[in-house]
Formats: structure tokens, C-alpha cells, sequence
């Protein structure tokens, strides 16, 4: 059974900033434009994601689904009441991450770009590939002043 | 006038034109069009047939109007569709072409033909011959008439003084023509006032009909009856004559409506135009903008006025202006009046007797117009929304969609037309009143297709109002009243469950409870839903079938303020062409004695329902037709014993001829109903309309009224070999001749009886009743004939043909009948018919 | 007109370029210098940040992240050239969203003066193909004028990718749906173009970190589909390369493969480039001789 929860709903839709969000008529346009939900129905439905996430099931956080979008925007883009389904599922995400339920490799990737400003580390046959080529190397170190942006400061 | 003196030759030659229309591939698609107009030439006395693609379209009228020239005809059959739709555009036609109008008839072979046998050419084509034989051997019958022109009173009433009401009555007023506007409540307003804002713009609800009630309060046109009710009405189109009982007031016109007297009663009582949610004194103002705005005494409750005998004199005492009557009496009206505006309305569907959702059991559980009031700032609770049980704001509201509505189980299988919107509203309300209510709205589907409504439903959406598709199943009370609901999720497939504050139960409409005394008062018809039924759902939907009688607002069917206000302008323009002609012709269906036969016996006057025969035992002389008050339903044509009654246009002859057509071929396998014009013949049409389909073996003849249907039709058509008759007309208390079929109903009795006592087997003989609505009913009951049919064997028609000569005497009427296409029966044999007086 | 006219770029690799594909870089460089372009250079850029998880992960540090690169280049006083459709999608939707919202704007500019930065001066942030399109639209000859090895008899298949023109609130960038300025730049450097139903769809990247199996089906339907259509795939992506080239080297099933080109690398050899300079063998897994052998290139590398 799912838990309708007015206050995650609050959460939810403060977090989303706009209420137009919510405008969903269940339509299914989304879904039948969804090439992940084409490929594995049972496991990833746009439009039943919307249903929860508006009904306020906070359970939804814990589901699977919520990793599958590729966030390639068929969806908003073929959407009839203009519903951001990407802004939507990057919404849940944050508040799944916020606790602790995001995927080990989200994560790693998440603390890499904080941690070092890039996904991908600089190998050495890459740096001398640029090397030849001529290119600018910038090093994991290169950036400064990036990872104070990201400090809180209280007060 | 019937004047055969020499019946097989008639007056003049029969010259008859026969159309088969195609009506497109309506009839064509299922019909041989071609081959049936084939057939009919070969009829006797049709000089011409044709088949033609659209016979209603100019160039088809053109044709017939043509052919009657050159052709010299003075009998015209079109066989198209439903006489209820086009005998009136053909009628016309012949008219314009010089003949007269009632010598022209119509077979229905699109109702009651191809559209209810789509997949059978072969059988519909047959059935469409025998269709148009049946028209060309009635059509040699026929007569010119004239129609009488009665006059038409030119005052109206309206009855019910809500919006529609108002509206109505205002439009007839302003048009120039006096109205009597019928209240039942001691204030006009009806529905209306009681909501506290419409949709889909948000207008305060009372604010703009206020304006509307004062006018028509003041309005010298209008004469307002509150408190008052219809008790009777006779005449007919034109020449109503209302009996209002106006109920005493005990405050007179001097109330200046101060409310000091109110103030003053000791008595109380919860007050209905709350819905119960506040109370009143005994003497009161259902509310403040209350037209007439003058007080009112509730007698049962009033101490003086309920035990007879001055114990209280609070309220006399507390009155300035001396406007206190206890000696107010009731008074019955007799009001003339030319047209009749029905406006009475709906209730709201009452979940207090299911507990629908714990209604009634939990305090939190409310009705949607309980929440108008809440809402309401005139309301009990000054317009702030709280819950009855702590009167707290309630943080989570949950409303409940289609209560007592779309539902087959509680008996209201339709959609009540408003409640998505009214729910879209009110929600949008709460987040006015409380922006930080959460609000769900529980559906199956949200109807938002009025001009306006989806930009409505869409804000509500951006306010933040939660849609959950799908029907609670249950509702329980947790602790503090709260509500827990629960749900599937009918998107996600999955249960949901939800706690709530408060649950608003949307209710739907449904045909007020007291509606049967109009409907019966006015023989009115009612659809399956138990509203008013509307002569043509497309093309006349304010008129009725009664002359002179119109529908606006909810009576007719659930609908908004708006479609309300529109219906009431239409009705009020439909009643004031009527009014505005000063007069209107009356179909020409009166019957006609032929003094030579008559015995003076009373039969007639005696079923009449109309008291329309004048006749007195002691005179012992033929009896006089009051033809004004004649309807010509034709109940005392078929009881009369001597056949001395001719029925204009519905004469023995042609109904005897009709059967005669119907039965020439294999009439073992064949089942004849008779349908009367008002119900069961509409019913049948309904059933083609909706393409009800049905087995072929039926033959229709159409009689004004069941009424009018003689035992010896019956007994005539078994003579002649028939499977099985079906006689049936309007619903008991439905007739649209008060009582008529009342006497259908004895006659059947009768008939039974004297058919068990001869030894035929009377399951032959059926009766049955069928709205205008009940084309599934109509096709049903066909489809129990034709099983009856097949238990009939051979035997058992030659049998009933062998005991028929022995013991019953076929009627002259039925000698004449055919006698112009029958050489074996020698007009010797047939005695004349002699003249009608 | 003045934006038709723009020839000064600050360049934006992002890390995917900058980090696994310098070829890229090295054909932009070429086809920018042929086309007369200047490319500034600025210091201190991070990773855009990567529009999928970084934003999914936090949107604020997202936002934050974008806005600091945004400032770094609004001392340029140059539009932002971007190699990526992720590195568009995310600073294009940054400068938008920050330029929309004062809110938004003045929080995150709270953040970054605690690093000395401020992003006051807004920013235009272009595709490269963007500029490409509509310098060709303006004026054809410019691009065709430098076309000295043009493709011709090579089949195309080009694949947009996602994030070059959606979401089109923020990309205003062709048609969403059918995007078709790829298309236009194949056919102007003389190859054939094929068009073929599943063009639009997504290359399944984003989810390789949370389901590789479903990720890589995403790709190798839309390689199958080419299979016999096309001599090989065109992106404008870096990601969109990485997906189509991981997802056949990882398939056994199928030892025939489709070539994947980065469209920088096509426009540099159609305009004469030498292939040494353009670092294939750093980039390809999937062979791409035949297509070089076809163009009559000849490279050492590919040997």
C-alpha cells in the first residue's frame, strides 16, 4: 500500500518551486515517447512516477526507477500540459541523495567533480597524447577556488 | 365526412404515389430501396412509386408536389422515416401541391426497419413491402379534414422559482405577456441562492442572482405565488386552467422584513436553507436577500399556531408595523393560462440512507452542498470553513467525486453534469480561504467540458489541488475524527491510502422527489432517469409532448446555472411564439357518431377522460362531442359497441385495411403491435434511433393512444392467421390522455378472458407498457414476442381460425376494409356504412 | 548580422574532451583556424558540471558549479564555445535559469564571491555546431570554399544526441524533435546522409552508471539499426562517442562494426587535415580505416 503524505508533498512541490509541475493528466504521452520505458516497461513508467510523486508517496524515493531516466527530455518535450518530468525526477533524486539513497556510482561520481572539478581523471597516455598535439594540459589541481564555492557558510 | 355510400367503389378513384426514400444509405444500406418501389406498383390504386435519395430535401418535395399534379394523385404514402419527425414537412408539401393534408401517409421504414434490422437486407426488405402496403391499403382510407383553430390564451405560468424559473419569467414579462411565477418555497431563488460561488467564474453566487430575484419580485408582469403549490390542470394547449393552493403566510405584505419579530420568538428550528446547519426561529427569513423579503410563520412550530390558541404573542408584540396575521387563510387560484413553463427543478442526492463513506456515522464526513454553506459568509459558520466536528481549519481536505451519480447499484446511472466543476470550485475556494489546506480530489473521470471549464480545472492544478484517479473504497475514523480513506490508485494500479480532515461527499442531482405530482397533473414523460422527457432530444428540447407545456433548468435534467438560464430564455421564446400566434390548429383526430347505429347506451361518455361526451341517461339520445375538450385519444371509438363512433383519420376501416395488408402473406410468422403515437410508438423509435437490433418478424401500427385499440383489431388480425399481437402504450399514470390506458389495461382483461374461454391461447395476446425512452425495453419485449411466435404451430393458428368463424362475428368495418381488393367479397355482402351525423 | 559574424570564441572542453579525447580538441582547432576563428583560452575551468548526475546529485551544487565556469569566461567578454551537449546543455541552462531568476542569481553569486568571483556579466554559451549552422546558413561558401577533401560516396547517419536541442525551453536550438542542422553540415562537406527512423533517439549514456546492460542495449539497437545503411555515425557529443564506441567494443556478439566519428574529426579531413594531427588511435576502438581508406587518407596510426 502506498502512503498518500501531504507534508513530503510540500516538500516536494517546494522543492519544485513551480506547481506547474503538477499539471499531469496522465495522458501517457511520456511514457509511450520513453525509449527506456520501451525497452523495460515493468521496471521504468514516466507516468507512474508522476502519479506518485504527486499523490506525495514518499516511498518512491526508494525505488529503483528513479535511476533509469537518461533525462532525454522525449518526455517534456511531447508533454501536452508542458510537465517537466526531468526537473521532476532531478527533484527526487536530490532528496534521495540528500538521504543517502543514491546508487554507489552516482555518488562516486557526484564526490569526483567536487573533489577533483572533473569525472574523468588525466591518465598519462592522454597527457602525452596532448603533449604531441600541442594541446594545454590543466591537472586535477589546475582549478583553484572551485571547491570553496561549494562551502556552506552559516551566518 | 365518411360518406361511403358505395364502400369497394370510394367517392373518388384512388390515385395513390408511393416514395421509397433512401435517406442515404440509412434506409439503402439495409433496404432495396429500388425493389420495395417496385413492389408497390404493383399495390392496388398506386398509379405511381418511385425511389428516390432524399425525399425530406427540396428537390424530393419538388418531386411529390409534381407527381400529385401530373399524375393527378389524391393519396400520398411516403415511406422514410418516424412520422414524429417528417409527417409535418410532407404534410406541407402535399398541401402546397393542393391536396388535402391528412391524405397523406407515411410507412416508417427507417425506425422501424432498416436501422433495427442493419444486418438482414432480405427480411428488411420484405418488411419494408409490408410496410408500404400497409401505408397504400390505410392510405385508401383516408379523408380530407379540416383542422379546428382554438385560441390561445395569452398569460403563462412558470412553475418553480429557481433561476431558470426566474429567467423564464422574466423573458415572457419583459416579451409583454402577464406571467404567475409558483413557488413552493416562501422565497424565489431556488438552488442558486443556497450556492456561494459559481464556475467557471467565480462569480458570487447569490450577488448576481439577487438583482434577478428583485426584478422579478417587482416586475408588473409578474405575479409572484410563493409558498404555493400546483394542485390541478385541465384544458389543453392554450386554455390551461391552473389550480394553485397559495398556503398562509400569517405575515402580510406591510413586513418590512426588520427581523424584529424573529429576534423575539422563543422557538427554534434547524433552518433548511443551511441544509440544517443553523437554525431559525418559527417565524423567519429563509435568508437576507429572500424575495419577497417578508417573514414567514412555520406553523407546526410556532407555539400559537400548532395548538390553536394564542400562547405566544412574542413576535405580534415585537411588530411595529402590525404585519402579523395569525388569521391568514389558504386559498385555492384558479388561474388561466395559455402556456405553462415547467422550471421545478432537482434535489441533491441523499447519502444519509447508504452512509455513503460514513456519512451520517462520522461528523467529518460532509455533503457538497453542506460545504456551500460552510463557505458561504451569509452561512452558519460566517464563511470560514471548518470542520463540524471541532469546528478547526482542516489541513487535508479529500473530496469524493460521482456520490449517487454514474452508479447503476444506487440507481443513478447518469452523470450529474456538475459536480467535477462544482469540486474544481470549491477547491479552488478552500485554497482562497486556507492557502495552506492540502486538497485531494478523489474521481473517475473529470468532466470539464464547458467553455471556461478546462482553464478552471488547470488552475486548480497550478494551485496545487491533488487528482487521484480512482474511487475511495472505504472510509474509517481514526482518533479526533480524522478520516483514513482508501483507494486504488486506478493509474498506478496500487492501493493508496490517505488521512484526512474533513471529506466532502460531491453528491450528484437527482429529479425532485414531488416531481410525480406534476408529471401526473401534466401526463408528462419521463426519460429513464426520472427527469422530463423533451418532445425531440436534438430539435426540440424545451418543448414536451403536450401542447403548450415547455421545460427549463434541472427538471428537464442535470445541469449548470448557465445551460439553465439559457433552457429558461428558450422556453419562455418557445411559449411565447405559441402565445404570440394567438391561436394554433388542432390535429383533426376527433371522432365523429353515426346517430343510426348508436343505442345511446353511455359507454362513451363514461371512458372518456376528457368528459368531452355529452350525454344523459334520461335523455336516452346519441350523445354530443364538446370538440374543444376532445383530445382524440380514441378510447370510446373502441369501446363503443354498436361501431357507431368514427374516428377521424383513425377510422375502423383503415386500422382493419392496415391488418389486412399485414396479413395477406405468411401472417403465422408475422407478430403485429399496436404502439400508441406518445410512448411505445416513440419508444420503437428510440430503439431504431439507437440502432437496437431486433428480430423482423414485427409489424407496427400506430394509433394515437393503446386506448384506442379495439378487442376486435385484436380478434380480426388472429382471424386472419396472425402469430402473435402486442398491444401497448404508455407507463399506468403515464398516459399521455390522463387515463385512457387505464381502459387499455380492462379491455386486455377482458379480452384474456373471453380468448381463454374460446380456447386461444391468450400468451398470444400481449400487453405492454414502454416509455419514450425504453427503446431497449421495446426490443426486448419484440425479442419475447418472437420467441412466443415460434410456440405457435399450424395447428394452432388454423384451430384459432376454426374457432374465430364459429364463435365471433367479423365487423362490417372489417368487410369494407378491403373490400376494394378483394373481388371475392361481393359488395353486396358488405353493408354500407352509413353516414356519420 | 553582428552574431553571424562572431570569430572570437573562448573554448570550453570541458572533461570528456579534455580528458579522453584531445583529438577532438585538436580538429576543433584545425576546422576554427581554417574558418578564421579565434579561440581565447581561459583558466581555471572545472567540469561543466555533467547535467545528469552532478544536477540529479545536487542541483544547487549544479547551478553553483556552472556559474563559477560562467564567470571564469564573462571576463573573456566572448561567447562561450562549447564541444559537448552535455557542457552546452549545463552552462546554456545555467546562464538562462541565473539570468530568469535574480533569486537564484544572487544566491549563487553569494557563493562565488567566496572564492573572489562573481558572474554579473551575462554570458552566451554556443554549440560549436550551433556556430557551425549558422555561419553555413549565412554564407555557404565560407564552410564549402575550405573543403578540399570532400566525403563523398560516404554514408552519414547523424546523431544529434539529446541535450543539442532539448530541453528547446533552454536550448532554442533546432527543431527538438527533428533536428536537422547536422544534417545540413554532412550534406555541405559532400557526404550522403542517412535518415533513418530511431535518429532522435537518446545513446542511453546516462544510465550506464546505474544499469549497463540497459544502457548499452540503448546504443547497440541504434547501431543495429544503421548496421547495413550506413558506413558510419556522426556525433556532436563527446558522451554521445563514448557510448556508441563502448557499446560495441564490449559486444562480442557482433564482430562487424559501425565507425563513429566526432564531427569535428570529418570537417578537419574534409578540410585537408592531416589524420597524424588529429590523434584517432587515442580515441577510436572501433576501426576506421575503411572510412579513411575511402577518403584516400593515409595514417600511420590506423597501420
Amino acid at each position: 500500500m502506498l502512503k498518500i503524505n501531504p507534508e513530503f508533498r510540500k516538500t516536494l512541490s517546494q522543492a519544485l518551486g513551480e506547481e506547474v509541475l503538477f499539471l499531469c493528466y496522465q495522458c501517457g504521452k511520456c511514457s509511450a515517447h520513453c525509449p527506456v520505458f520501451h525497452r523495460v516497461p515493468d521496471r521504468f513508467n514516466p507516468r507512474k512516477i508522476l502519479e506518485m510523486a504527486y499523490l506525495g508517496v514518499e516511498q518512491l524515493l526508494e525505488d529503483p526507477a528513479l535511476w533509469l531516466c537518461t533525462t532525454c527530455y522525449e518526455c517534456v518535450e511531447n508533454c501536452p500540459q508542458t510537465v517537466n518530468f526531468v526537473d521532476i525526477i532531478v527533484t527526487l533524486r536530490n532528496l534521495a541523495m540528500d538521504r543517502g539513497l543514491a546508487p554507489k556510482s552516482v555518488l562516486d561520481e557526484y564526490q569526483a567533480v567536487t573533489n577533483k572539478g572533473f569525472v574523468y581523471p588525466l591518465t598519462g597516455r592522454i597527457r602525452k597524447v596532448k603533449e604531441e598535439l600541442g594541446l594545454s594540459i590543466t591537472g586535477d589541481g589546475d582549478s583553484p577556488s572551485f571547491q570553496q564555492v561549494l562551502e556552506v557558510r552559516h551566518g | 365526412m365518411p360518406n361511403l355510400k358505395n364502400p369497394g367503389t370510394p367517392k373518388e378513384e384512388p390515385r395513390i404515389g408511393v416514395y421509397v426514400c433512401h435517406c442515404g444509405l440509412n434506409i439503402a444500406g439495409s433496404v432495396d430501396c429500388e425493389s420495395v418501389a417496385e413492389f408497390a406498383k404493383t399495390l392496388p390504386g398506386v398509379v405511381i412509386a418511385r425511389d428516390y435519395r432524399y425525399m425530406c430535401s427540396d428537390p424530393g418535395q419538388e418531386l411529390l408536389k409534381q407527381d400529385i399534379k401530373e399524375y393527378r394523385l389524391n393519396r400520398v404514402v411516403v415511406a422514410s422515416c418516424s412520422p414524429r419527425l417528417h409527417e409535418p414537412t410532407f404534410r406541407r408539401a402535399v398541401m402546397e401541391a393542393g391536396l388535402n393534408p391528412y391524405l397523406f401517409e407515411m410507412a416508417n421504414i427507417r425506425e422501424h426497419c432498416s436501422w433495427v434490422h442493419l444486418y438482414d437486407r432480405e427480411a428488411a426488405t420484405e418488411k419494408a413491402k409490408d410496410l408500404v402496403k400497409m401505408s397504400v391499403y390505410r392510405a385508401y382510407h383516408l379523408e380530407p379534414q379540416i383542422e379546428i383553430k382554438v385560441p390561445i390564451q395569452q398569460t403563462a405560468m412558470v412553475i418553480g422559482g429557481g433561476v431558470a424559473g426566474i429567467q423564464a419569467a422574466l423573458d415572457l414579462a419583459d416579451t409583454g405577456y402577464h406571467v404567475y411565477l409558483v413557488e413552493k418555497e416562501p422565497s424565489i431563488g431556488g438552488r442558486m441562492a443556497q450556492i456561494d460561488k459559481t464556475f467557471p467564474t467565480m462569480d458570487c453566487s447569490i450577488c448576481i442572482l439577487a438583482p434577478k430575484m428583485a426584478e422579478a419580485g417587482r416586475h408588473p408582469n409578474i405575479t409572484l405565488l410563493t409558498n404555493a403549490e400546483v394542485e390541478n390542470i385541465s384544458g389543453y394547449i392554450g386554455n390551461f386552467n391552473v389550480q394553485v393552493r397559495k398556503k398562509p403566510r400569517y405575515v402580510t405584505a406591510d413586513c418590512t422584513a426588520c427581523g424584529d419579530c424573529s429576534k423575539a420568538c422563543p422557538q427554534t428550528a434547524p433552518n433548511e436553507f443551511d441544509v440544517g446547519l443553523a437554525t431559525r426561529k418559527a417565524i423567519y427569513i429563509p435568508f437576507p436577500q429572500a424575495v419577497p423579503a417578508q417573514y414567514i410563520i412555520d406553523p407546526e412550530l410556532c407555539l400559537t399556531l400548532s395548538k390553536g390558541a394564542i400562547v405566544c404573542e412574542e413576535c405580534i408584540k415585537a411588530c411595529e408595523k402590525k404585519a402579523i396575521d395569525f388569521t391568514d387563510q389558504e386559498e385555492i387560484l384558479n388561474i388561466e393560462v395559455g402556456t405553462i413553463i415547467v422550471a421545478t427543478g432537482m434535489d441533491v442526492y441523499d447519502p444519509l440512507k447508504n452512509h455513503d463513506y460514513g456519512y451520517g456515522l462520522f461528523p467529518n464526513v460532509i455533503t457538497s452542498l453542506e460545504f456551500e454553506r460552510l463557505i458561504n459568509a451569509a452561512g452558519p459558520s460566517k464563511g470560514h470553513l471548518i470542520r463540524p466536528s471541532d469546528r478547526k481549519i482542516p489541513k487535508t481536505v479529500a473530496f469524493i467525486q460521482c456520490v449517487g451519480s454514474r452508479s447503476v447499484r444506487d440507481g443513478n446511472e447518469y452523470c450529474s453534469n456538475i459536480c467535477c466543476m462544482n469540486t474544481v470550485k470549491d477547491a479552488l475556494l478552500i485554497r482562497e480561504h486556507w492557502p495552506d489546506t492540502q486538497i485531494f480530489v478523489f474521481y473517475q473521470d473529470i468532466r470539464a467540458f464547458g467553455k471556461g471549464f478546462e482553464a478552471l480545472y488547470r488552475r486548480s492544478k497550478e494551485e496545487g489541488v491533488v487528482y487521484i484517479r480512482g474511487l475511495p473504497s472505504r472510509i474509517e475514523e481514526i482518533g479526533d475524527h480524522n478520516l483514513r480513506i482508501y483507494a486504488e490508485d486506478t493509474l498506478l494500479g496500487k492501493e493508496v491510502v490517505l488521512d484526512a480532515e474533513l471529506v466532502i461527499l460531491s453528491v450528484g442531482l437527482i429529479p425532485r422527489k414531488d416531481r410525480d405530482a406534476i408529471q401526473k397533473i401534466l401526463a408528462l414523460s419521463l426519460t429513464e432517469d426520472g427527469f422530463f422527457l423533451e418532445a425531440h432530444p436534438k430539435l426540440r428540447p424545451v418543448d414536451t409532448a403536450v401542447g403548450g407545456v415547455f421545460l427549463a433548468g434541472c427538471a428537464e435534467g442535470p445541469k449548470d446555472i448557465k445551460d439553465s438560464v439559457t433552457q429558461a430564455s428558450a422556453a419562455a421564446a418557445r411559449a411565447g411564439i405559441l402565445m404570440a400566434k394567438g391561436e394554433v390548429a388542432v390535429e383533426a383526430l376527433t371522432p365523429q357518431i353515426v346517430e343510426d347505429l348508436c343505442k345511446a347506451c353511455g359507454l362513451c361518455a363514461k371512458v372518456c377522460p376528457y368528459n368531452a361526451w355529452m350525454w344523459s341517461k334520461e335523455d336516452r339520445k346519441p350523445p354530443v362531442l364538446i370538440e374543444a375538450s376532445c383530445q382524440g385519444c380514441g378510447t370510446c371509438g373502441a369501446e363503443c359497441p354498436s361501431d357507431a363512433i368514427v374516428m377521424r383519420h383513425f377510422p375502423d376501416e383503415a386500422i382493419y385495411a392496415e391488418i389486412d395488408a399485414l396479413t395477406e402473406e405468411n401472417p403465422e410468422r408475422k407478430v403485429l403491435a399496436f404502439c400508441c403515437n406518445w410512448c411505445s410508438y416513440a419508444g420503437a423509435d428510440l430503439a431504431g434511433v439507437s440502432r437496437i437490433q431486433y428480430p423482423p418478424e414485427v409489424r407496427i401500427i400506430r394509433t394515437m393512444c393503446s386506448g384506442r385499440v379495439d378487442m376486435d383489431f385484436v380478434l380480426y388480425a388472429l382471424s386472419r392467421g396472425i402469430g402473435a399481437v402486442l398491444v401497448s402504450g404508455c407507463h399506468i399514470g403515464d398516459c399521455h390522455y390522463i387515463t385512457a390506458n387505464h381502459q387499455t389495461k380492462k379491455r386486455m382483461e377482458r379480452l384474456w378472458v373471453r380468448l381463454e374461454r374460446m380456447g386461444i391461447r391468450k400468451e398470444r395476446v400481449q400487453l405492454g407498457w414502454f416509455s419514450a425512452a425504453e427503446g431497449a425495453q421495446f426490443a426486448a419485449k419484440i425479442r419475447e414476442m418472437v420467441e412466443i411466435l415460434k410456440t405457435v404451430t399450424p395447428e394452432e393458428i388454423e384451430k384459432t381460425k376454426e374457432i374465430l368463424a364459429k364463435q365471433w362475428k367479423v365487423p362490417q368495418a372489417a368487410l369494407r376494409a378491403t373490400a376494394f381488393v378483394r373481388p371475392e367479397r361481393r359488395m353486396d355482402e358488405v353493408a354500407t356504412r352509413p353516414s356519420a351525423s | 548580422m553582428a552574431e553571424m559574424d562572431q570569430t572570437v570564441f573562448t573554448l570550453y572542453t570541458g572533461c570528456l574532451i579534455d580528458r579522453r579525447f584531445p583529438g577532438f580538441e585538436a580538429a576543433t582547432r584545425f576546422v576554427a583556424e581554417k574558418l578564421g576563428w579565434e579561440l581565447k583560452e581561459a583558466s581555471g575551468f572545472t567540469c561543466c558540471p555533467d547535467p545528469v548526475w552532478v544536477r540529479s546529485s545536487n542541483v544547487e551544487t549544479w547551478l553553483t558549479l556552472a556559474a563559477r565556469n560562467l564567470a571564469i569566461a564573462s571576463t573573456q567578454e566572448a561567447p562561450l564555445l562549447t564541444l559537448c551537449n552535455g557542457c552546452f546543455e549545463t552552462l546554456n541552462s545555467a546562464a538562462k535559469i541565473l539570468e530568469h531568476s535574480p533569486k537564484k542569481a544572487e544566491t549563487v553569486n553569494q557563493r562565488l564571491q567566496q572564492a573572489g568571483l562573481s558572474y554579473r556579466q551575462p554570458v552566451q554559451v554556443k554549440h560549436f555546431l550551433q556556430v557551425l549552422v549558422d555561419l553555413y546558413r549565412q554564407n555557404p561558401d565560407r564552410l564549402t570554399s575550405l573543403i578540399v577533401r570532400p566525403l563523398h560516396g560516404i554514408r552519414l547517419a547523424p546523431h544529434p544526441g539529446c541535450h543539442l536541442t532539448r530541453p528547446s525551453e533552454y536550448a532554442q536550438f533546432d527543431d527538438p524533435l527533428n533536428p536537422r542542422a547536422l544534417d545540413e553540415i554532412l550534406t555541405a562537406i559532400g557526404a550522403e546522409v542517412v535518415d533513418y527512423p530511431e535518429r532522435t533517439h537518446c545513446c542511453g549514456l546516462p544510465i550506464f552508471a546505474t544499469d549497463r546492460d540497459l544502457s548499452l542495449s540503448m546504443a547497440r539497437d541504434k547501431v543495429s539499426a544503421l548496421q547495413e545503411k550506413a558506413d558510419a555515425i556522426v556525433v556532436t557529443c563527446p558522451s554521445c562517442f563514448l557510448q556508441f564506441e563502448t557499446a560495441q567494443a564490449l559486444d562480442r556478439e557482433h564482430p562487424h562494426k559501425l565507425p563513429v566519428f566526432f564531427l569535428s574529426e570529418l570537417l578537419a579531413l574534409a578540410m585537408g587535415a592531416d589524420p597524424k594531427a588529429l590523434a584517432f588511435q587515442a580515441a577510436h576502438r572501433v576501426p576506421i580505416q575503411a572510412i579513411l581508406e575511402k577518403l584516400e587518407v593515409y595514417t600511420h596510426a590506423q597501420s
